[in-house]
């Protein structure tokens, strides 16, 4: 029943047929796709990311409602440059995907023309910690009821950017997650009483940096948190290293976060680092008048200025 | 060992928060935001050790309370060129409640790292001498955990000093004493103390016997890798996913990997042990920028040849005790379960010994 | 309140070199009063100033931090100070987000004919840090 909700044989069908074409016919030299992870017993069903390089491995490739993980970041693992041909890839994009593969393109990681999109609308992924409530014992469940809470607020279910789609574009719902709830919920709180909330986060925080890692909008070649000299963080977990380690994450990935959720749902410690993006998100907005607080779709606001920009420094 | 002993539930948690807590650190499991981590039992809401004790597997292992993410060495102050240095190593009396089998074993495991004859850290063994273990039996596995594949109990006293089991259905706590620290310190707490009957003693031990752990099934008992494995092709394609992220290794009890960093401020600095993880992309990297494993395949490869043949070729033992906690938070599902699989339908189709 | 009243709060000012570093030149030439506890480092623009500095500075020791620039239109790099009026815009929220008093953090625009203005913002500054008592949230420690 529930594999019923997460799969769609038909889609996955056209997925195939048409890697195995790019590829056939060289317009690609690779896909990044997804395939099902070997299924372990009592464990939820899990969609993985994966390279395909062989026309004959195409049945390998899967797309259902766990492939979470943008895959969009494996780009910059694959050698550019002379005659590799490695970034000649394909791969398919999501609503959230193609936000992702923009910032990088914006930031010149990733060319346009080194990528074929294969466009999918999406209606969302599933929340694994609300599928395992579930999982395998429910006959029966709805599929909002175990749908992740960033596609739930998701207003961006078709791809902006694509070479083609395989499937209809699907209408868009108004986003919820831009009511900003828990934003206004810590910016009620009084400075000692949000310092606690943030300090208690923080520190949990074991630096494994997964957060970083994840974000399509973390792209620099090197980044700051490894930089010896300025030591803007050392590997000592004092709490006011991890405020200033969480202060530069969030403030890097301001007006470039793409809402994706990826680093809340990767970090192990269940840290609500999101409500750091949302609070830019929704400054950004307040202050600079962005339509969409989620997605830059041209320079990140903090890239430009407006002389009429808010004056408060007089 | 000894036999199954219970203790009244209230007296305990009265005596571990008082007395106890005036004499050792303890360090209780608790639920924050959903996630279970060790804290210092300051001032506890009554009712906190039934809590504790019901509570699933840590996110991250109890024994890394022994090997804190900053462990300081020294101190120093001063400069530019006259520093006075100042040791800054220390240990205190611990008392951790609430560990699981898998972590305790770990512990034997990391002592072949620091406390072996020929190479000892002073330091962690005399924070090993000083440390009461009281272990938790494990009611309700985690779907994740394969600990029984890797040769854990889950009901198993051995790796700890005392062992609390709790079962429902007993009248008190069912606990037992598995060393002679164990003993002392429980004597130490003066509680009333009833002997269970051999049979219900046997029953418990029945009870967590048959809690089913499907996931060990499928892992089997696992070989270990020979050196040759090195060599295998399939490392650059099972790495591929990988984020380099390090969750792996911070969250996995059995890794051990720090870096000595200094920091100052000033005139006053710190040199503190700091864990570091052999999947960062800069763990290797030398001053000149040389960097021997550059790239994720030589990456992931260190960590599962370190755990699957490196450490069974110096300390006999493959450094994995089923925890399952790498299984469960890998972003990518690229775990040790997965590995293994991975590896052994690549040995299997190569001919090559099975693991 | 009486020992408050004794203690000297540490602001550190990063101060542009065109205008408002001329203008805390100018306070000084001028005589103008203001408290001696401030420490003030000079930058080429507002537009240099990386909000991770001020986190820095309340790390090192700082009570209060004040960001000082060109007026806008003024930049000296013409558009410096308009980035980092955006860039601050966020950064004042943001720290107040984490918990940190908006009162220890000040971003004005002071320009070097400005010696008043300068003398003047480092005295409220001053106070306000010195009524909320040393800044304790962020500090770090070894
Ligand atoms: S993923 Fe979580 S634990 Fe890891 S560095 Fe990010 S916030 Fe910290
Ligand atoms: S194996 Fe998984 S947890 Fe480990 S570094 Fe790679 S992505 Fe992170
Ligand atoms: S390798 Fe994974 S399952 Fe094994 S002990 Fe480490 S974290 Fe646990
Ligand atoms: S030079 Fe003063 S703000 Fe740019």
């Amino acid at each position: 029943m529930i594999a019923a909700l997460l799969e769609d044989k038909h889609l996955e069908e056209l997925l195939r047929a048409r890697v195995r074409q790019l590829l056939e016919s060289g317009q690609i030299s690779l896909f990044l796709g997804y395939e099902r992870q070997e299924s372990l017993p009592g464990i939820l069903p899990s969609s993985v990311p994966c390279i395909i390089r062989d026309p004959s491995d195409v049945a390998r490739l899967v797309f259902d409602r766990v492939c979470h993980r943008s895959l969009v970041k494996y780009l910059l693992d694959l050698p550019t440059g002379g005659d590799s041909k490695e970034r000649r890839a394909g791969l398919v994009v999501r609503g959230c995907d193609s936000l992702a593969l923009q910032r990088l393109i914006q930031d010149h990681r990733v060319s346009r023309e080194e990528v074929y999109l294969l466009g999918i609308p999406c209606t969302g992924m599933v929340d694994k910690r609300k599928l395992s409530k579930v999982y395998p014992q429910s006959p029966s469940v709805s599929l909002e009821s175990i749908l992740d809470d960033t596609c739930l607020g998701c207003d961006t279910h078709n791809p902006v950017i694509y070479d083609e789609l395989l499937c209809e574009k699907v209408s868009e719902a108004p986003s919820s997650v831009v009511d900003f709830v828990q934003v206004r919920r810590l910016e009620a709180l009084s400075p000692d009483e949000r310092y606690k909330v943030w300090e208690a986060e923080f520190s949990r925080c074991i630096r494994c940096f997964a957060c970083r890692n994840v974000c399509p909008a973390c792209d620099c070649r090197q980044c700051t948190l490894e930089s010896n000299d300025p030591g803007w963080i050392t590997k000592h977990t004092s709490i006011s290293e991890q405020f200033m380690f969480h202060f530069i994450r969030a403030f890097h990935v301001a007006g470039r976060c793409v809402g994706c959720g990826e680093c809340e749902r990767v970090c192990p410690m269940g840290i609500n680092i999101g409500e750091l993006n949302r609070k830019f998100m929704k400054d950004i907005r307040e202050l600079f008048g962005r339509d969409n607080p989620k997605m830059p779709r041209d320079v990140e606001p903090l890239g430009k200025f407006n002389p009429d920009d808010p004056e408060e420094f007089l | 060992m000894s036999a199954t002993i219970t203790v009244d539930l209230e007296e305990l948690e009265t005596q571990l928060a008082g007395d106890v807590s005036r004499r050792f650190d303890v360090y209780v499991p608790v639920d924050e935001n959903g996630a279970v981590v060790f804290r210092r039992l300051t001032t506890p809401a009554s009712g906190w050790l039934k809590r504790s004790v019901s509570l699933t597997r840590s996110v991250l292992p109890a024994n890394k309370l022994l090997t804190p993410q900053t462990d300081p060495v020294l101190r120093f102050q001063g400069g530019p060129t006259d520093y006075e240095v100042s040791d800054a190593a220390a240990s205190t009396d611990l008392v951790i409640l609430g560990v699981k089998p898998c972590d305790a074993r770990a512990l034997k495991l990391l002592d072949k790292v620091f406390a072996d004859e020929s190479d000892i850290d002073q330091v962690y063994v005399e924070r090993r001498q000083k440390t009461v273990l009281i272990g938790v039996a494990c009611e309700k596995p985690e779907p994740t955990c394969f600990c029984k594949a890797m040769g854990v109990s889950p009901w198993s006293s051995d790796d700890c000093d005392l062992m609390i089991y709790p079962m429902q259905g007993l009248e008190g706590l069912a606990l037992k004493c598995s060393s002679d620290k164990g003993q002392a310190f429980l004597a130490g707490m003066h509680l009333t103390i009833r002997e269970l009957p051999a049979e219900t003693s046997e029953e418990i031990e029945a009870h967590y016997r048959a809690i089913p752990q499907p996931l060990s099934e499928f892992v089997g008992h696992p070989e270990a890798l020979s050196l040759d494995s090195f060599e295998l092709p399939i490392w650059g394609r099972i790495s591929e996913r990988c984020l380099s992220c390090g969750l792996c290794t911070y969250l996995c009890p059995t890794c051990y990997c720090f870096a000595v960093v200094d920091k100052s401020l000033g005139e006053r600095g710190l040199r503190a042990r700091c864990w570091d993880s052999c999947m960062f992309p800069d763990f290797l990297k030398m001053a000149g920028g040389h960097n021997p494993r550059p790239t994720k395949k030589e990456r992931v490869r260190q960590r599962f040849m370190h755990k699957l043949c490196y450490t069974h070729e110096r300390y006999g033992q493959i450094f994995c005790v089923g925890c399952g906690r790498c299984v469960e938070k890998c972003p990518v599902g690229l775990h040790f379960v997965d590995v293994l699989s991975q590896l052994r339908r690549e040995l299997a189709g190569g001919g090559g010994d099975g693991l | 309140m009486s020992q408050h009243e004794q203690w000297q709060p540490l602001i550190v000012a990063f101060c542009c070199n065109w205008c408002s570093y001329a203008g805390a030149d100018l306070a000084g030439t001028s005589r103008l009063e203001y408290p001696p506890s401030i420490r003030i480092i000079r930058v080429p623009c507002s537009g240099r100033i990386n909000p991770q500095f001020v986190v820095r500075a309340f790390q090192r020791g700082a009570d209060g931090v004040l960001v000082a620039g060109c007026h806008p239109g003024d930049c000296h790099y013409s558009t410096g100070n308009f980035f980092a009026r955006r860039r601050f815009l966020l950064a004042t929220r943001f720290l107040e987000y984490l918990g940190i008093e908006p009162e220890r953090f000040e971003v004005r625009w002071i320009s070097g004919s400005e010696g008043q203005k300068f003398a003047d913002v480092v005295r409220e500054l001053t106070e306000r840090v010195r009524k909320l008592g040393p800044a304790w949230k962020l500090r770090d420690a070894v």
